[in-house]
């Protein structure tokens, strides 16, 4: 029953979308509202309709539906109920209708939320986002759909959703004891929040693309698109990059390797789309304050969004082979020819409305020594680390097999060759663009606003030299992220003081008074100062790891950056809930002589699982210093006297996941909303008897 | 007395004899030897994953290789060779055959310079004065509000 109300409610969705997109273009075109509103309503039944397939697929993963093939793949008997919940996107068809949801949920929120203020563009807005969610929900029905059942006839095993002719019913006995249950490398906490995240950075793009593309299509190509959709640009620009720190945990634990980037070609599909977004951020301010770089905002937004499209494309399609990506599957010729079209007609759209003149600036840029040009800078830095990127990831290898007849790997020597210098670019302007002004700036202005932050950067340098920080190249890139962090935290501390100077306010109450008046550049700040921490992360856990493979006997000790790990003893084949067999080494973790820890790494075997039936368990003894890391790679199985271990030592590691922190609450100011200024209390005003007189 | 010099002489060339067979014996390999090379090598099966850091079988064969060339006195470049000649450039993060090398080091900045050259003519596009005549030159966001208005109109009536 669940299988056949998950079919159906998926299949309407997709005539419904199909409906809500023509009714839209119906509404639109021959001026006719109550079509426009038919179209709304629509939107909001797809949304209706994919909730109810995703509320099936759940509860069939709850339920333990067996005979659904997706939920026999992904789960099985004992496991946890957590990680029955996130099987929901633990493989390809549940992934792909969780996205479909997510699509449907995004077009509902936004045509609700702006039916009224931008009724002009909800047409268009409802057709892009309707084309969308209708084709991802047919492809998903089309190659990987999620009610398929298991049929037997006779020898013979067929996959359907609904009852072939001559069939039966599999034995739920025989199903549920082979039941396949999650891969264990999607067993982690990062698991659970990771993918909807992601998922929500990249679908929350289809929100400001879809507005764009409702500005060209009507014309209408003042900033209000942008207004409308800028909270989305934020709200899917900070959940793709918490994603992506999300993802840098998962990898951190989980797959064993001492570190959370390793410049994969899916880990960097990812990361495209959040550069380009990063860059469009920036852009768009100066479209609102200026009326400028109209073409160039089009153009970033749509970059962004397919870029998004090409990173699920890369992803679910088998284009490159990675520990994150799904299986090899059929959708990659129609999602590549999705890409295409939806790219195309955008472009197109952008150069007939240029050539027209509708996108013209309302102003000249007058200096280069103005925020708009530094802005312009920063943009052309992101692309740049687009370029490289995508080129390490996608274009060489891709490019050497068709021409070369030859594949190769552009790996971490060749990203961190590439990217270091622009990103240290990104973070000198990320300290100079704050302190110059609209039009036209003075190089003394801003050097004297750079005085105070370039002493405390100095000073920050020094402290790192003194923890035994000492290569110069990294000092430099210490010196400049710091730089970006002081501009920011100063520029707040000089208004917080000039608030208290003319107010008498306290610390809080004039930092809360002024991101109230002003989020979007105290959230700004904010959200720079994450970034800095998040940078001075990766320079440290970068270029200070160190790291030694022993192997000891029992109370042998290995020795790595001061500290002493002492291999204590060692408990074979625990058995956890979920049925998993632990090999877990006893590990003491000494400093000075002094007991700091005991590690406990292990190596999990899932008996249950045919293809990937182990994993590495890091431990870690975590300060805000570094991180003591530990793997267990092999032991002797009969007597466990000898075990050898790969230590690292992962200095500021932890400044990665405290940055993102801070990223978050500088989106949450940025977000808030701005307050018009208060006008001023009604003022008695005393009639000029000497002016009244002269008058008369 | 000629028996105790044949002794000497036989002791001697015993120890010479140790000694030169020891420096024949293969030298002691780390696993941080190892893995330093490991490292910079992919495995030729499982794409993207460094040698170092897989965990099938056939890494294990593969990094055992590299200790019995390090053993052997292999220099770090001839055994990344020697897997490159085997697997092909895929194995190592840079190719090491030059037109790829070059293919793969030159390309992004020749895009980036590209980039810049859009970058230029944006630039200068938005240095020319906008043909369309601009009434409004306040910024969009200085577009007055109905608050704005409303204190605008009350303040008016005060006068």
């Amino acid at each position: 029953m669940l299988a056949e109300v998950g079919f159906i409610s998926t299949w309407l969705s997709i005539a419904l979308a199909v409906y809500a997109a023509a009714a839209a273009a119906i509404g639109h075109y021959r001026r006719q509202p109550a079509w426009t509103h038919s179209a709304r309503n629509a939107v909001f039944l797809v949304f209706g309709a994919l909730s109810v397939s995703v509320g099936t697929l759940l509860v069939a993963l709850i339920t333990e539906q067996y005979q659904l093939a997706y939920v026999w793949s992904v789960s099985n008997p004992s496991m946890p109920m957590v990680y029955r919940v996130t099987a929901l996107w633990g493989s390809q068809a549940g992934s792909l209708l969780f996205w479909c949801w997510m699509m449907s949920a995004f077009s509902a929120l936004s045509v609700a939320t702006n039916w009224r203020s931008n009724y002009r563009l909800m047409p268009h807005v409802i057709i892009f986002q309707m084309v969308l969610t209708g084709f991802f929900t047919l492809l998903l029905m089309g190659v990987e759909n999620p009610f398929a059942r298991y049929w037997v006839a006779g020898a013979d095993v067929l996959q359907s959703a609904l009852q072939p002719a001559g069939t039966a019913a599999p034995a739920l006995d025989a199903l549920s004891s082979t039941a396949k249950g999650l891969n264990p490398l999607l067993r982690h906490f990062g698991m659970v929040i990771h993918p909807p995240l992601l998922y929500l950075g990249f679908v929350g793009f289809l929100v400001p693309c879809a507005f764009a593309f409702a500005a060209l299509a009507t014309g209408d190509l003042s900033t209000q698109w942008i207004k409308a959709s800028r909270r989305w640009s934020l709200v899917a620009w900070v959940f793709l990059g918490l994603g992506l720190v999300l993802g840098g945990r998962w990898a951190y634990d989980v797959l064993g390797w001492g570190g959370y980037w390793g410049w994969d070609p899916v880990e960097n599909a990812a990361f495209l789309p959040w550069l380009i977004g990063t860059a469009y951020l920036h852009s768009i301010m100066i479209q609102e304050k200026r009326g400028m770089f109209k073409t160039w905002n089009m153009a970033l937004i749509v970059a962004t969004f397919s870029a998004v499209i090409f990173g699920t494309f890369a992803t679910r399609s088998g284009l490159v082979e990675s520990v994150h990506s799904f299986a090899r599957s059929d959708i990659g010729f129609p999602m590549l020819a999705m890409w295409f079209s939806v790219t195309f007609t955008l472009i197109v759209l952008i150069v007939w409305r240029q050539n027209a003149g509708h996108l013209r600036d309302d102003h000249p840029m007058t200096g280069i020594l103005s925020r708009e040009s530094l802005f312009l800078l920063n943009n052309f830095i992101f692309i740049a680390l687009f370029i490289a990127v995508f080129w390490g990831s996608f274009g060489a290898p891709i490019l050497s097999e068709q021409f070369f007849d030859t594949k190769i790997t552009l790996g971490a020597e060749y990203f961190l060759n590439v990217t270091p210098p622009l990103f240290l670019a990104l973070f000198v302007l990320m300290g100079v663009a704050p302190l110059a002004g609209w039009g036209v700036s003075a190089w003394r202005r801003i050097g004297q606003g750079l005085i105070v932050p370039l002493l405390l950067s100095i000073a920050t340098v020094i402290g790192f030299v003194l923890l035994g920080h000492r290569t110069p190249i990294t000092l430099v890139g210490y010196g400049i992220v710091a730089l970006a962090g002081w501009v920011a935290a100063y520029e707040t501390y000089r208004a917080v003081r000039a608030r208290q100077f003319n107010l008498g306010e306290g610390v809080l109450t004039a930092l809360g008074a002024l991101a109230r008046r002003n989020p979007r550049r105290y959230g700004g700040y904010l959200t720079h100062i994450g970034v800095v921490i998040i940078g001075i992360g990766i320079i440290g856990s970068t270029a200070y790891q160190r790291e030694t493979q022993a192997t000891l006997p029992v109370g042998g000790e290995v020795s790595l950056d001061g500290y002493t790990l002492r291999y204590a003893g060692f408990e074979g084949g625990q058995i956890a809930e979920d049925g998993r067999i632990m090999d877990i080494a006893i590990v003491e973790v000494y400093r000075g002589g002094q007991l700091l820890s005991t590690l406990r790494p292990r190596r999990d075997f899932f008996p249950q699982q045919t293809d990937m039936n182990s994993m590495t368990i890091a431990a870690a003894h975590s300060t805000l210093e570094n991180d003591v890391y530990l793997l267990l790679l092999d032991w002797d199985e009969i007597s466990q006297d000898n075990a050898t271990f790969k230590v690292y030592i992962n200095p500021l590691i932890n400044l990665v996941w405290w940055g993102a922190l801070v990223l978050i609450a500088g989106m949450a100011v940025g977000l808030y909303p701005t307050v018009t200024p208060e006008t001023s209390p009604r003022r008695t005003v005393k009639p000029v008897s000497g002016l009244a007189e002269g008058s008369a | 007395m000629k028996q105790l010099r044949l002794f000497w002489i036989l002791l001697a060339l015993m120890v010479v004899g140790i000694a030169h067979a020891q420096t024949d014996s293969p030298r002691t390999v780390t696993a941080d030897e190892v893995n330093a090379i490991a490292k910079e090598l992919y495995c030729p099966v499982c794409e993207n994953i460094t040698l170092d850091t897989c965990g099938t079988a056939a890494c294990d064969d593969w990094r055992y290789e590299i200790r019995l060339q390090l053993e052997a006195g292999l220099s770090s470049q001839a055994i990344k060779d020697d897997f490159v000649r085997r697997f092909g450039d895929r194995v190592v993060g840079t190719p090491q055959d030059p037109a790829l090398r070059v293919l793969s080091l030159v390309t992004p900045y020749v895009l980036v310079a590209l980039g810049g050259f859009v970058l230029l003519s944006v630039y200068r596009g938005a240095r020319r004065r906008p043909q369309r005549h601009v009434l409004d030159t306040l910024p969009d966001d200085h577009t007055p509000t109905d608050d704005d208005l409303r204190a605008r109109i009350e303040r008016d009536i005060q006068r």
